[in-house]
């Protein structure tokens, strides 16, 4: 502990900083080769939910010459602790400074993380560039953010595009080799490594409008740098002495990954692109660890984590043996999202024994031609069969998930909303189920990402949405069994920024941490005046940014491959136009996406 | 709440709250408790109703930074199980910090009535440099000469004030910024040894101030029950 107990009661959740729990690894940095500093860019209870932290942890953990340590984003109660006491930030397992840590390795899920990874990087005492940094840790960076890494290259040495475990220890054993050697050489060396992006190595132009791109690579660095992937799940290291949080987090339960990887091809769905080919886990192997880590955790709850679980081939069989497994000692079985067909909601009823809460489903668009254009091949019929499917099978409430501002969009797609949230509510009457709220609906603006068919769409400004928005929740107001929840169009506008800019965003970023922005994910801290300042000082227009982008123009993350080829994404852009859809590939058919999965050879 | 199903045999274990376990509140030690009763597959009751959850019952529980010697929890079990046994399956299930001491079988199908608890044992320890152990004496013996404590408390938003006095069966300073008292559980409303400290003129902590350590020593014997 770097404070003493006294002095850390003075702050929330203290338990968030002490380290110590069930699971943690604790290792005497004397005999050692490698510290490595797991850092996580949000605070405790999120970190301890992510998989992927949990993951990198074990394999990093399971070399007896690598000490791997958490670091998470404080609260600004115990940012300014630290601060008061002259306290750099330091690691849960033994409190040694994060400066003093070989590697620093960040997380990068959403982009409002990047002004969090700036303050960790202060609140250790390191410079915030990359080039200002001559000594200290070599500061990575991993996670779904990597696809577009260039608004964060001025400040990280090294990122790793695709699954981290599949790269981590072959960058390890590298710094471990080149112990002794000056940072600027060693953080080059790393280029060498399939799936590693050093921004030092490429040069950068500046074009019209104030965007930046990469125009080449030096020194033999790769061109495209592309992204690593575990090809076999079953061969793949999985955590099953996971860290057991010492309070609630916010999935406190035992996650079983059930495969990675989706091919249902939703044009707007990042995650279903850069996670190509589908891999799934065998029914073996997922019964023996979900055992194993049951008997170690001691959760009371198993859940099934994949982007869709109701797609694994063997998901009925792998449900009843897991029910029959554990169900009896009141473990009750979770499936994150479902498919939309009454099918996926029969096997939603089959696992949950011991609670039913409600059920999630995402129609995503209102019509059947918004739902064309993005390729979400569901149909009304679908949706209605699978909330009375859900009604029949005792679930009472159903969430649903929609996005708003999608490219092609028009008001009618918004009334087509309301239509099916009072379908379902109508048939939640008819069904006898007389009280209560039976729907709730979440409104998400579409945000275009790099790496998808929609990555060139422009994203509908603030009024539009606000419009579309207002035309689901004036119609429902007075519909008192549906809830309607929306994102805040301006967050939107500032994600699509970040996620589509390139390094000219860096000074922008740093003037938004300079301001004070930090934890830009929480709403007690997110201030959007303050980014448009930011933006404004750094010379990015904000609405300039958020329009179309030109399908025969450089983009910021050209030189990333993320799994999928340029040409297969502006054919699905050119389908989207024409409504056309591009049905599930399966792993039979083969659509030239470029994952390099074995069918396409 | 579920409806509470009786025990067919029961099992007390006393275990040490201290090291990172003292940041924990009561809901996460009952949660680690409920996971280490499930990872040793003990045969737990469980409570009735929507939301079933094993049936584990604690004594007068301590909250965030509070740390225990001899902390009492009573698992309601459905069949036999020998106390060593429970003990030993449970012992390398639990988290660091959360030590378990020992287990004895309790008479009876109900956990035992734990709020006729009469007193707790406490030793605060005050951030270094608070007071000299002799200052402390001072004020020790002019608190417990008054006829009446009067502490304020926060409840349902209204600040009201109770008389503590009745409560401080012992108080007495033990060395620099040391503090031992024994509290009375079963008159009126319970003090807490932080509310002793704030009677003192000490300084109770604030997100501005260090705040003083609270660790109970032992929990008085219940009374025998006819």
């Amino acid at each position: 502990m770097a404070l003493s107990p006294h002095e850390l009661l003075r702050v929330l959740k203290p338990a968030r900083y002490v380290g110590g729990e069930l699971g943690s690894v604790k290792k005497d940095h004397r005999e050692v080769s490698l510290t490595f500093a797991l850092a996580f860019p949000d605070v405790y209870e999120i970190a301890m939910s992510h998989l992927g932290c949990q993951i990198l942890y074990a394999v990093l953990n399971s070399r007896d010459d690598i000490a791997c340590e958490r670091v998470h984003a404080p609260w600004p109660d115990y940012a300014a602790l630290l601060e008061e006491k002259g306290l750099p930030l330091h690691s849960l397992e033994s409190g040694t400074p994060v400066g003093d840590f070989d590697v620093l390795g960040f997380s990068l899920q959403v982009e409002a993380s990047y002004t969090t990874v700036l303050w960790m990087l202060r609140l250790a005492g390191l410079p915030l560039r990359s080039s200002e940094r001559v000594s200290g840790p070599i500061v990575i960076a991993g996670g779904p953010c990597c696809v577009n890494p260039e608004p964060m290259a001025p400040f990280i040495d090294a990122f790793v595009i695709g699954d981290g475990e599949e790269v981590v220890l072959e960058l390890a054993d590298r710094l471990i080799a080149s112990r002794g050697e000056a940072s600027c050489d060693r953080i080059r060396s790393l280029a060498a490594i399939q799936g590693v992006y050093v921004p030092a190595l490429y040069d950068v132009a500046a074009a019209p409008g104030g965007w930046s791109y990469v125009t080449g690579a030096r020194e033999a660095a790769p061109w495209p740098v592309r992204r690593r992937l575990v090809r076999d799940l079953d061969a793949a290291p999985y955590p099953l002495e996971p860290i057991v949080p010492h309070i609630e987090a916010i999935h406190d339960r035992a996650t079983l990954e059930i495969a990675r990887g989706c091919t249902r091809g939703c044009r707007f769905c990042q995650a279903g692109m850069i996670d190509r080919p589908v891999r799934n886990r065998s029914v073996g192997a997922l019964q023996g660890q979900a055992s194993a880590i049951l008997s170690f955790t001691g959760h009371e709850e198993l859940g099934l984590l994949s982007l869709s679980a109701a797609d694994h081939p063997e998901i009925g069989p792998l449900c009843d043996l897991l029910v029959e497994a554990h169900a009896a000692r009141g473990i009750d079985l979770s499936l994150p999202s479902t498919r939309v067909d009454s099918l996926s909601v029969g096997l939603a009823d089959r696992v949950a024994q011991v609670r039913k809460s409600g059920i999630t489903l995402a129609p995503e668009a209102g019509t059947q031609r918004l739902r064309d254009v993005i390729n979400k091949q569901v149909t009304d019929e679908d949706i209605m069969a699978a909330a009375s499917a859900a009604f029949d099978a005792g679930f009472s409430l159903i969430k649903l998930y929609f996005m708003i501002g999608l490219p092609s969009e028009t008001d009618e797609d918004a009334e087509g909303i309301v239509r099916i949230i009072r379908r379902i509510v109508g048939l939640a009457t008819s069904r006898g189920i007389k009280r209560g709220t039976v729907v709730t609906a979440s409104l998400a603006a579409f945000i275009p990402k790099p790496h998808t068919p929609f990555q060139w769409s422009a994203q509908a400004d603030e009024e539009t949405l606000e419009r579309r928005r207002r035309i689901v929740t004036d119609a429902l107001r007075k519909e008192r069994r549906a809830d309607v929840s929306w994102s805040d169009p301006a967050t939107a506008q500032l994600e699509c920024l970040l996620a589509r800019g390139g390094r000219e965003l860096a000074p922008a970023i740093e003037a938004a941490f300079r301001a004070g922005a930090k934890l830009d994910g929480w709403d007690e801290f997110a201030d959007t005046d303050r980014w448009i300042h930011a933006l404004a000082s750094a010379g990015v227009p904000p609405v300039e940014r958020t329009g179309g982008l030109p399908e025969d123009g450089p983009l910021p993350w050209d030189h990333i491959h993320a799994g999928v080829d340029r040409a297969f994404l502006l054919r699905e852009a050119e389908r989207a136009r024409s409504g056309e859809l591009t049905p599930d590939c399966g792993g039979v058919r083969c659509y030239g996406c470029g994952a390099g999965c074995q069918v396409a050879g | 709440m579920g409806a509470e199903p009786d025990a067919r045999w029961l099992v007390e274990i006393v275990y040490r709250k201290h090291g990172p376990a003292m940041f924990l509140g009561h809901l996460d030690v009952m949660r680690a408790f409920e996971r280490g009763v499930r990872r040793a597959g003990l045969p737990i009751v469980h409570t009735e109703g929507f939301n079933p959850r094993p049936r584990i019952v604690f004594a007068s529980p301590i909250g965030v930074g509070a740390s225990g010697d001899a902390e009492l929890v009573c698992l309601c079990l459905d069949r036999f199980a020998a106390p060593v046994d429970v003990l030993r399956s449970l012992l390398p299930r639990m988290q660091p910090g959360i030590d378990l001491c020992e287990a004895h079988a309790l008479e009876g199908r109900k956990p035992p009535p734990y709020h006729l608890i009469p007193w707790t044992d406490w030793e605060v320890s005050l951030p270094p440099g608070t007071a000299s152990r002799s200052e402390l004496t001072e004020r020790c013996v002019t608190l417990l000469a008054q006829p009446e404590v009067l502490v304020e408390r926060e409840r349902k938003g209204k600040q009201r004030q109770l008389d503590a006095r009745p409560s401080i069966l012992t108080l007495e300073a033990t060395g620099d910024d040391a503090l031992a008292m024994r509290l009375d559980m079963g008159a009126g409303p319970s003090v807490k040894p932080v509310e002793v400290v704030g009677a003192l003129g000490l300084p109770t902590g604030s997100p501005t101030q260090p705040y003083p350590l609270s660790h109970r020593l032992r929990l008085g014997p219940l009374p025998e029950l006819v």
